[in-house]
């Protein structure tokens, strides 16, 4: 009787030396996590995953020589063990097929509760996939309150996720779903890079710098119209559009393949023609079918840019048609820029005869280093 | 789940300082770089386990080999869980606590769970500020067993943290009835009667048990009764202003046991509060691995304007972020004097302030949220918290200095 109440006594002023600490108020802020960071690239996944050396040691130990420090030297020689033991915590499905995972290098990090073993990942799909399940099971039966913080990034978007050993594995879209939003976002692309194309933009350019002018009797005169100048640069623009617009698609379905170098050194040589031609004037009428023969060269070009955007297998058509759209955009907006100008210059008189020459003769030159450089593949790693 | 739109994710300039500014201040020698790498000394220590961990690996490892053997076994999972929550006091570190309710998981989701789970159950949800399944669970236990002296004590710890005073002084003198010891008792009661208006005879009753409980021998449960009454009296002195008293149970306290992290807590508060921040330093030195510490020891450097404080407020930022990140909202009352007092942000303060009202009501909830509104100039925000103070007459002449001037704001 006495044992039982003395029992209780300890019982209860033991719990007073823990009581007040019960708090969180005295604690470290959290409980368990670990950092688990994803990324999937086609039908390849690289990642790296982040655990407390803490949870490592209560699970499978680590400090061998029972000193109370966890060492480099005692964590290196776990690092086997320690690979093992995360990675059947793991399991990784892309659209419901197992993915292999392996683990690389072992290092470590500091993070705000502690020091971590940083456990590189990489692995491979069976195919490129468009949603990811995690099943996420470190310290299941172990640590009620610990959560693997995930950080995916796939195809378009990076998402976040705070995963519960204890739930099952949630499925995680790569891609944005969303039409609307893939659209825009595509177009976006598609207006920044005709914006940074300057080889597009200059070709453009090119055929539009004798629009406020008709070649008549071996001569540059002004145009008769704003409306007539108007109709001409819709032609060329429309057909270099078309073009271009059918060759990316073909380009990016695959149906169409061409070497990047001579897209790219015949695009060049594009630009210093169309500039020439202002120059030396050898064809004047039907510009328009100029534009789309060089416009099926630059399309191609377009796919170079669009390739190194990962497409969302599933929305290609979204993505391509977004893309076109967001070209013809940009296009729009400096030939918009530009018009007015032009049917002013043309009665400009030294125009026709010395500045439009002239403009026409830099473009040629700078294309012209363009296309020396790029048929000897001589330039650095560029944006374009 | 959030989503960003098309991006590329990398660390900010910002990240890689953090975790450069933390590496060292954790006492590694890691190089100043927030990726990961690899340490070219095999001798690198990366992680010290706490003492207290490290003095209970054997009974530990005893103790985990039986559940192991068993782990649906009462018997083999009661003793381990409640080793599990003394380590994650002792230790300051609530993974512990995450490995005990791993511990309980086949009695977890039982509402009529055996008394022994219930109690620890009930001290896992507490620790998470879930009081009212703590409650539910003291509940239950004590329609089971109403002589459970434990049960009695965590329930009016608990009603004593959420301001229900009337409440947790009828558990309080429960104790009387079902312990032999009356200390026990007569702590909790001054605890909580000193919140409720009475201070000065609180102190009174209590203060020569802290004679007594220093005579009989240092064992490990006494220990516990003398720091627990040492830091209620030092905390009924400092708030009565009588500052040298205070001072002498503060260190009466820490010199039983030199690591207790709410005592440290409470008396680098007092010393904060009595302008003394250069001893708030010498106190915590070495000490900042459990949050709250580091936070004491942030503000401190803030007063006395020296540059480390920047460096703990970016270990702070980066703790409370941490914790965000893994969805944990239970830390507001730190995080409102945190962004308050050393991040300036007094509306956000506000607003951390009010969401912990919501949970807890000890002086130090109201008096945050009291020095929030002044702060960010809205003083009618406080207007519940006056309401409340004057009703439960609270005494403590920190939150009497702010009620006048709240006051006096309100007024004009």
């Amino acid at each position: 009787m006495i044992r039982g109440l003395m029992a209780h006594v300890i019982a209860a002023i033991a719990t007073v030396a823990t009581l007040a600490a019960l708090s969180t108020e005295v604690m470290a802020h959290k409980p368990s996590d670990s950092y688990l960071t994803l990324s999937v690239a086609d039908d390849r996944l690289q990642g790296r995953w982040d655990i407390a050396l803490r949870d490592l040691e209560h699970v499978i130990g680590l400090d061998a020589d029972g000193d109370g420090t966890i060492t480099w030297g005692e964590v290196r020689v776990r690092h086997p063990g320690i690979a093992a033991y995360a990675l059947s915590r793991l399991r990784i499905n892309g659209d419901g097929e197992r993915c292999e995972l392996q683990a690389g290098e072992q290092l470590v990090d500091a993070h705000s509760d502690g020091a971590y073993a940083v456990l590189r990942l990489s692995g491979t799909c069976p195919h490129s996939p468009s949603r990811l399940s995690v099943q996420y099971r470190l310290l299941a039966s172990v640590d009620a309150q610990h959560r693997g913080l995930l950080q995916l990034t796939g195809g378009d978007i990076v998402q976040t996720a705070v995963l519960n050993p204890q739930d099952p594995a949630p499925t995680f879209e790569l891609y944005d779903r969303d039409p609307l939003r893939q659209f825009v976002s595509y177009a976006a692309e598609g207006v920044w890079h005709i914006w940074i194309g300057f080889d597009h933009i200059l070709f453009l350019v090119a055929l539009l710098l004798p629009a406020g002018l008709i070649r008549c009797d071996g001569r540059w005169r002004p145009a008769e119209s704003v409306g007539r100048v108007f109709l001409q640069v819709a032609k060329i623009v429309t057909a270099f559009t078309i073009a271009h617009s059918l060759t990316l698609a073909c380009a990016v379905l695959g149906i169409v393949s061409v070497p990047a170098r001579l897209v790219e050194s015949i695009i060049a040589a594009s630009v210093v023609l169309a500039a020439l031609n202002n120059v030396f004037p050898l064809i004047t009428a039907r510009l328009w079918l100029v534009a789309f023969l060089f416009g099926l060269i630059h399309g191609l070009g377009f796919a170079g840019v669009l390739a190194g955007l990962d497409l969302p297998p599933g929305a290609l058509v979204t993505a391509l048609i977004g893309f076109n759209v967001g070209v013809e955009i940009g296009q729009l907006a400096i030939v918009a820029a530009v018009l007015p100008l032009l049917c002013l210059a043309g009665h400009w008189r030294s125009y026709a005869r010395a500045a439009m020459p002239a403009g026409s003769l830099a473009v040629a030159a700078v294309a012209g280093l363009w296309l020396v450089e790029r048929a000897l593949d001589l330039r650095p790693p560029d944006l374009l | 789940m959030g989503t960003h739109g098309p991006g590329r994710a990398s660390l900010s300039a910002r990240e890689v300082v953090l975790a450069a500014t933390l590496a060292m201040s954790l006492g590694l020698s890691l190089p100043a770089v927030g990726e990961p790498f690899v340490p070219q000394d095999d001798g690198l220590v990366l992680e010290r386990l706490p003492r207290s961990v490290i003095a209970a690996d054997r009974e530990l490892a005893a103790l985990r080999k039986r559940h192991r053997e068993a782990p649906d076994d009462l018997v083999a999972a009661v003793p381990l869980a409640r080793k599990y929550i003394t380590l994650a006091q002792a230790a300051a570190d609530p993974r512990w606590m995450g490995y005990a309710q791993a511990t309980l998981a086949p009695w977890w989701e039982a509402r009529a769970a055996p008394v022994p789970v219930l109690t620890l159950r009930a001290m896992i949800h507490q620790n998470r500020h879930d009081f009212d399944p703590a409650l539910d669970d003291l509940d239950a236990a004590l329609a089971v067993d109403p002589r459970n002296g434990q049960a009695w004590l965590i329930r009016a710890m608990i009603l004593r943290v959420q301001g229900r005073h009337d409440e947790a002084l009828a558990s309080c003198r429960r104790l009387f009835a079902v312990l032999p010891d009356p200390r026990p008792a007569t702590a909790c009661i001054s605890d909580v009667a000193g919140l409720a208006g009475q201070a000065r005879r609180s102190y009174q009753a209590l203060a020569p048990l802290a004679g007594r409980a220093m005579e009989r021998d240092a064992g490990q449960q006494d220990a516990g009764l003398a720091v627990w009454v040492l830091s209620v009296l030092g905390d009924l002195a400092a708030r009565l202003g009588d500052a040298e008293a205070a001072e002498r149970h503060y260190r009466r306290g820490l010199s039983i046991d030199r690591d207790h992290v709410p005592l440290l807590a409470a008396y680098a508060d007092f010393l904060l509060d009595e302008g003394r921040p250069a001893a708030v330093r010498d106190v915590l030195i070495d000490r900042t691995r459990p949050d709250p510490l580091l936070l004491r020891l942030a503000l401190a450097q803030r007063a006395l304007g020296l540059a480390s404080a920047a460096d703990s407020i970016a270990r702070l930022t980066e703790r409370f972020a941490a914790a965000r990140a893994r969805g944990e909202i239970i830390h507001q009352r730190e995080e409102a004097r945190f962004t308050l007092h050393l991040l300036g942000d007094a509306r956000d303060a506000l607003r951390l302030a009010a969401e912990n009202w919501q949970v807890q009501r000890e002086p130090q909830d109201a008096r945050i949220l009291l020095e929030a509104a002044l702060a960010a100039g809205v003083p009618a925000r406080a207007a519940g918290v006056l309401r409340w103070l004057e009703k439960t007459g609270l005494e403590d002449q920190a939150i009497a200095a702010l009620v006048e001037r709240l006051e006096r704001a309100g007024s004009s």
